[in-house]
C-alpha cells in the first residue's frame, strides 16, 4: 500500500512492520511509503499505535518484524516534548547544532521568529509554558531543514495563530519537495493532507482527501 | 577531532550549569554537608573510643565525635553526589537519546557525563575537606580530600547507573539513600568498633573509609584500600556507560549508509 505514487524512490519506506507490547499486537504488517513533496496524515483512536509507528519510522524503536528505511536527513518531533528542563533554549539550539553539524543557527533563528519564540534563548526550559516547550520541540525537528519530517501531534498547546502558521509552514515545506508525515487527532486538520492513513486494529487503511 | 572536543566541552558545560540551576542540589551541597558534620560533632560524646582499622593493622584511639564527623562527612558526600548525578542522568536520558538520534557524537557525550561526575565529586570533596579542617584537627588534608572525592566518585557512578536504569525518580532516590545508609552505617566505627561484620570490606565505601579515618586520626594514610574506591567507581561508571550505550536508538541499514539524522 502506498500513500502517494510517484516514479521516485520513497523518502520513507515502512514494509511489513509488526510490533507487540506484552501480548498486545499494536502494529500488524504495516506498509507505508512517503514520497518527496507529499504531506501524509496518520490518524486513529487513542492507543491505536500511531506514535509507535512514528517511533519505528525514525529508528527510535525497533520493530519485531519488518523494516523502516529512510533516505536523507530526518526531523522527528516526538508527541511529548523531549527536552532537558535544566538547559536553556539557547543551549538546546547549540547542542542540536552540533548534532546536525550545522555551520550556523540561521534557520533556527528564522523558525524562532515564525513560531514566536524569539526572546526565549536565555530562558531555562523548565520555566517555559507547555505551548512554548512544544514550539521548541518542533523547532528542533525542523532546524536542519530535513528532507523527511516525522511529526507526532506537533501543535499540542499551540495558540490558534501559531497553529495556523504551522500548517502554512508545512504546506511550504511540502511545496519545496520535503516529505512530511503528521499524526493528527483533529478533524479540521484533515484537509491539509495529500493522503490520510487511518490506523485501525494495527492495520493501515488509506483514505482519499479533497486535495 | 575538533567536533568531538567541542561536543565534549559543550555538553559538560551545559551539565555543570544545569547542576548550578538545580536549587535543591545546591542547598544539599552547601547546607546539608556542614549540618550533618555539625550534628555528628554535637550529638556524639568526646569519650575516647578504641577502634580497629584494617588498613593500619592496629587499634587506634580517638574521640568518638571526631570519628563520627569523618563518617558523617563521607555519608553526606555520598548522598549529595549520588543525588546530583542521579537527578541529572534521569532527567536528561530522553533528551540524550534524541541528541544521539540526531547525530550527536556518542563518545564525547559519554565522556562529558563521566567528567561531570568527577568534577562534582572533586568540588564536593574540596568543600567537605575545608569544613572538616575547620571542625577537626585533620592530620593529612590531601589524602582526606582524595578519600572524600573517591566516595563522591563511587556514589556518582552509582547515581549515573541508577539514572540510566530505574523507571521512577523515587525508586532511584530511595536506592541511593538506602545504599548509602547501609554502607556508612556498617562502616561507622562508633557503631561497629571492631569493623568485624562479614563482607564489610566488599562495600563501596570500605576503601575510602579506611583512608579518610587513617589520614584524619593517625599519622599514617592507608593509600592501598583507597584504591578500592577507584575500582568501584570504574566499575559503576563502566556499567553506566554500557547501559547508556546499549540504550542507543536503532538505525536501519539504509539510514546507516546514508548517515541519516533525526531530531
Amino acid at each position: 500500500m502506498q500513500a502517494v505514487t510517484t516514479r521516485h524512490r520513497p523518502r520513507l519506506r515502512i514494509s511489513g512492520v509488526c510490533k507487540a507490547f506484552g501480548g498486545r499486537q499494536v502494529l500488524r504488517d504495516v506498509d507505508l511509503d512517503v514520497y518527496a513533496g507529499t504531506l501524509v496524515g496518520v490518524v486513529g483512536e487513542n492507543g491505536a499505535g500511531k506514535s509507535t509507528l512514528l517511533q519505528i519510522a525514525v529508528g527510535h524503536l525497533a520493530p519485531d518484524r519488518g523494516t523502516a528505511t529512510r533516505t536523507g536527513a530526518v526531523g522527528y518531533c516526538p508527541q511529548r516534548a523531549v527536552l532537558n528542563d535544566g538547559f536553556t533554549v539557547g543551549q538546546h539550539l547549540r547542542l542540536f547544532q552540533m548534532a546536525y553539524r550545522l555551520p550556523t543557527l540561521e534557520r533556527a533563528g528564522e523558525l524562532m521568529e515564525l513560531l514566536a519564540l524569539t526572546g526565549c534563548r536565555r530562558q531555562q526550559v523548565g520555566e517555559l509554558s507547555g505551548g512554548t516547550r512544544q514550539k521548541l520541540n518542533l523547532l528542533i525537528a525542523l532546524m536542519h531543514d530535513p528532507q523527511l519530517l516525522v511529526l507526532d501531534e506537533p501543535y499540542q498547546g499551540f495558540d490558534w495563530d501559531t497553529h495556523q502558521r504551522f500548517w502554512a509552514l508545512a504546506a511550504d515545506l511540502r511545496d519545496q519537495g520535503r516529505s512530511i508525515i503528521v499524526v493528527s487527532h483533529l478533524l479540521h486538520d484533515l484537509h491539509h493532507f495529500d493522503a490520510i492513513a487511518h490506523l485501525r486494529q494495527g492495520r493501515l487503511h488509506f483514505e482519499e482527501t479533497d486535495r | 577531532m575538533r567536533l568531538s572536543w567541542t561536543a565534549f566541552t559543550e555538553l559538560l558545560r551545559c551539565t555543570l550549569l544545569g547542576h548550578l540551576r538545580n536549587r535543591l542540589a545546591l542547598v544539599l551541597a552547601v547546607a546539608f554537608i556542614p549540618v550533618w558534620i555539625a550534628v555528628a560533632r554535637l550529638c556524639t560524646s568526646d569519650q575516647v573510643v578504641r577502634i580497629r582499622l584494617d588498613a593500619i593493622g592496629a587499634p587506634i584511639s580517638a574521640p568518638a565525635s571526631q570519628v563520627g564527623q569523618v563518617a558523617s562527612a563521607l555519608g553526606a558526600v555520598t548522598m549529595v553526589a549520588g543525588f546530583i548525578t542521579f537527578t541529572e542522568t534521569f532527567r536528561s536520558r530522553q533528551m540524550d537519546r534524541r541528541l544521539l538520534l540526531a547525530g550527536y557524537p556518542r563518545l564525547p557525550m559519554l565522556l562529558a557525563k563521566l567528567a561531570a561526575v568527577a568534577l562534582t565529586a572533586a568540588l564536593l570533596a574540596l568543600y567537605t575537606t575545608i569544613v572538616l579542617w575547620v571542625s577537626l584537627p585533620v592530620r593529612h588534608a590531601f589524602p582526606l580530600a582524595l578519600a572524600l572525592a573517591g566516595a563522591g566518585l563511587v556514589y556518582g557512578g552509582i547515581g549515573l547507573l541508577l539514572g540510566s536504569l530505574v523507571r521512577g525518580e523515587l525508586e532511584g532516590f530511595f536506592l541511593i539513600i538506602m545504599l548509602s545508609l547501609v554502607d556508612t552505617g556498617l562502616q561507622n566505627p562508633v557503631f561497629n568498633t571492631l569493623m568485624d561484620v562479614a563482607g564489610v570490606c566488599a562495600l563501596p565505601l570500605y576503601g575510602v573509609n579506611q583512608l579518610a579515618l587513617s589520614s584524619t586520626l593517625t599519622p599514617q594514610s592507608a593509600w592501598s584500600p583507597g584504591l578500592l574506591s577507584l575500582a568501584w567507581s570504574a566499575a559503576t561508571g563502566a556499567l553506566a556507560l554500557l547501559v547508556l550505550h546499549t540504550h542507543r536508538p536503532s538505525r536501519s541499514p539504509v539510514s546507516r549508509r546514508t548517515g541519516v539524522r533525526a531530531g
